[in-house]
């Protein structure tokens, strides 16, 4: 293990080992591939020691920095607070509901008050806990959430999601534009930023961005600059929870954001002319649909308008798949899945089970050395080991037999669970 | 024999494809991987006379990658575009996928400790001389939600900052506003139960039972079950 580990950078990302060992059993000439990440923890002494004489000597340079506004408590003065104790402790009816029990505190009005109050702090807390700052702009920045946005997507005519700070939605919920609010002038300018540090399946460390409007006067997100167009998440199928967020920034002055612009498509009126010749079309809706394209990076973003932009506003929200993510895959993206829907492949492992079994006799029962029929040697290998998964019961035929009643598996390969040998009734 | 190996399938001969899309493939299994291909029959015609003398040898698929990977690749069906492109191990950064997943590992060391740190979540309260605090925290020691009667926005409202009235608010506060965080689809309000972690060895597939794991049930399932289960009840009722 020593020989193979060689030495890591520091703060490198981790990598994976590949380690070949011999399986003594079946056949030893093989290896076998044994595969496994390693954390960044191998630093030699000198590196370790060195980190730490640098962190004592000049703090500043690892301390977080604050890049958006001060969370300013707006507390109230300490003769206030007295006078407003003392009137409580004197009033006789809360008195007479605190001891029966009965006392209800309105708590959408405690919420207006903790939204002025606390809230930056809280939700910077969170934040933390979910790594955005670190993965949006590095390891030594931060901002307060001052400006709260009230962020809806229309699920329904009747229902309503909403974005909080991580709450969990479905792809379905977030296919089109939601409804974004927020308080401020009429004449401070804004922009909005909704990116996902997740969603980017062929970059490491980067994030893809779903929308994109710069130059927002005041309150009216409709009549700010569409710069990228909205696209729904996409998270894949396996890789659980990704996170998407929306962030806030506040303008100086009016920038120039051509840079990160996308191509639209076109409108619907020339569209009808040119759906003749679909290529076009499909080309042209292509383009601004290209994932490759909406590679974003924050860091960078924040680094080329510093001087202009302070980050004002976060929330967030994480999604999972969702089986309506096929179609957006296949149609509009243009993007096929190499295998099968398991979903068919169930099916016809039920239609070959269903020729088996009688209804009204029941299952047949099975012989105790399935393997024991030569296959044909003209069928391929991989013809010919899927015949054998037929027979045993493995891998994709498993449902052809019921729970207890299938064929004795025997695996000769690192044996970890090794079932008994089941013997015909 | 080339030609064979690219159209045999499960079946006897039939697709049974979910897209239109997919009426321009072939599917062949590779015994671990279905190949999707064109049905184009010029690219095979090319590799014809190689390709079956590589088939009737016994060699597995990843020999044929690393001996001649330029007649492999052609089996694979040309995508409509580069957005086809994937790492070949893609991380998922996001720290509270394995938590939300129930894959992560509880810290279970710590057995002869009380409290055991045996959890992802924990709430935790605190009965102060002057104020009282309610919060849930991490294993690691994070404070994810937190409200006291010390805001000024709650002690506001309270007769006193101590009594059981003071308790009572305190901890509708924190479901409100726990709520709004962490705003999740299986329940409306904040239940004090975890379920246990799911374990590696469960997954195998020689384990005799497969649990179903959470991320494989679509909320469609579940809406089926509900409904089949409620027809069920109607009938064991009438009965």
């Amino acid at each position: 293990m020593s020989n193979i580990i060689k030495k890591l950078r520091l703060l490198s990302s981790p990598t994976t080992f590949y380690i070949q060992v011999r399986n003594s059993r079946m056949n030893p000439l093989v290896p076998i591939q044994r595969k496994f990440i390693v954390p960044e923890l191998f630093f030699s002494l000198e590196e370790r020691l060195n980190e730490t004489n640098e962190r004592v000597q000049d703090p500043e340079k690892y301390s977080k920095v604050n890049i958006g506004f001060s969370g300013a408590l707006r507390k109230p003065r300490k003769q206030e607070k007295f006078r407003t104790i003392q009137d409580l402790r004197n009033n006789t009816e809360l008195e007479k509901l605190a001891h029966q029990g009965t006392l209800k505190v309105d708590l959408e009005v405690i919420q207006k008050e903790w939204e002025n109050s606390l809230k930056p702090y809280h939700v910077k807390e969170l934040a933390e806990n979910y790594e955005i700052y670190k993965h949006l702009f590095g390891d030594y920045a931060f901002f307060y959430p001052v400006v709260t946005m009230n962020i809806l997507y229309d699920f329904n005519e009747e229902l309503m999601s909403p974005v909080y700070y991580g709450n969990l939605l479905k792809p379905k919920e977030v296919k089109s534009e939601p409804n974004v609010q927020f308080q401020s002038d009429s004449e401070s300018l804004w922009s909005l930023i909704f990116t996902s540090p997740d969603d980017n399946l062929l970059e490491k460390d980067s994030e893809m961005i779903h929308w994109f409007i710069g130059n927002i006067p005041g309150n009216d997100v409709k009549k700010g600059e569409e710069i990228v167009d909205y696209m729904q998440p996409i998270p894949p199928k396996g890789t659980g929870f990704h996170r998407y967020c929306f962030v806030l920034y506040k303008q100086n002055k009016k920038i120039d954001f051509s840079r990160y612009r996308k191509s639209k498509p076109l409108r619907m009126g020339i569209l009808m002319v040119l759906s003749a010749c679909k290529k076009i079309w499909v080309n042209l809706w292509r383009k601004h649909l290209s994932l490759q394209e909406r590679t974003f990076n924050t860091f960078d973003f924040y680094k080329e308008f510093e001087d202009d932009l302070t980050p004002a506003g976060l929330s967030w929200f994480q999604a999972d798949y969702d089986v309506t993510l096929i179609n957006f895959f296949h149609k509009t993206l243009h993007i096929l899945d190499l295998h099968r829907d398991p979903k068919e492949m169930q099916k016809l492992i039920l239609l070959k089970r269903l020729k088996n079994v009688h209804p009204f006799q029941g299952e047949k029962p099975l012989y105790p050395f399935p393997q024991a029929l030569p296959v044909d040697k003209k069928w391929p290998i991989w013809l010919k080991n899927e015949i054998r998964d037929e027979r045993d019961g493995k891998g994709r035929y498993r449902d052809m037999y019921r729970e207890d009643d299938r064929p004795y598996i025997h695996e000769g390969k690192a044996v970890i669970n090794v079932l008994p040998f089941k013997s015909l009734k | 024999m080339s030609t064979g190996f690219i159209s045999l399938n499960i079946e006897d001969g039939e697709q049974q494809t979910s897209t239109p899309e997919d009426q321009n493939y072939f599917y062949a299994c590779n015994g671990k991987s279905l190949i999707r291909t064109q049905k184009t029959t010029a690219m095979f015609r090319q590799s014809d006379n190689l390709f079956s003398s590589f088939v009737r040898t016994t060699q597995r698929v990843k020999d044929f990658q690393n001996v001649i990977p330029s007649i492999f690749q052609r089996l694979y069906s040309k995508s409509l575009n580069n957005d086809d492109l994937v790492l070949k191990e893609f991380v998922n950064r996001n720290p509270r996928n394995m938590e939300l997943l129930r894959i992560a590992r509880k810290p279970q060391g710590f057995s002869l400790d009380s409290p055991t740190l045996n959890y992802y979540y924990k709430l935790k309260f605190e009965k102060g001389s002057r104020n009282l605090t309610g919060w849930v925290e991490h294993n690691l020691g994070r404070k994810v939600v937190v409200a006291s009667t010390n805001e000024w926005a709650i002690r506001k409202h309270l007769f006193s900052s101590i009594d059981t009235s003071a308790a009572e608010n305190l901890g509708r506060v924190l479901a409100h506003r726990s709520n709004c965080f962490l705003k999740s689809l299986e329940d409306g309000g904040v239940t004090l139960e975890e379920s246990p972690q799911i374990r590696e060895k469960q997954t195998y597939p020689t384990h005799h039972k497969i649990p179903t794991m959470p991320w494989e049930v679509t909320e469609e399932d579940v809406e089926i079950y509900d409904a089949i289960s409620r027809q069920l009840e109607d009938k064991d009722n009438k009965e």
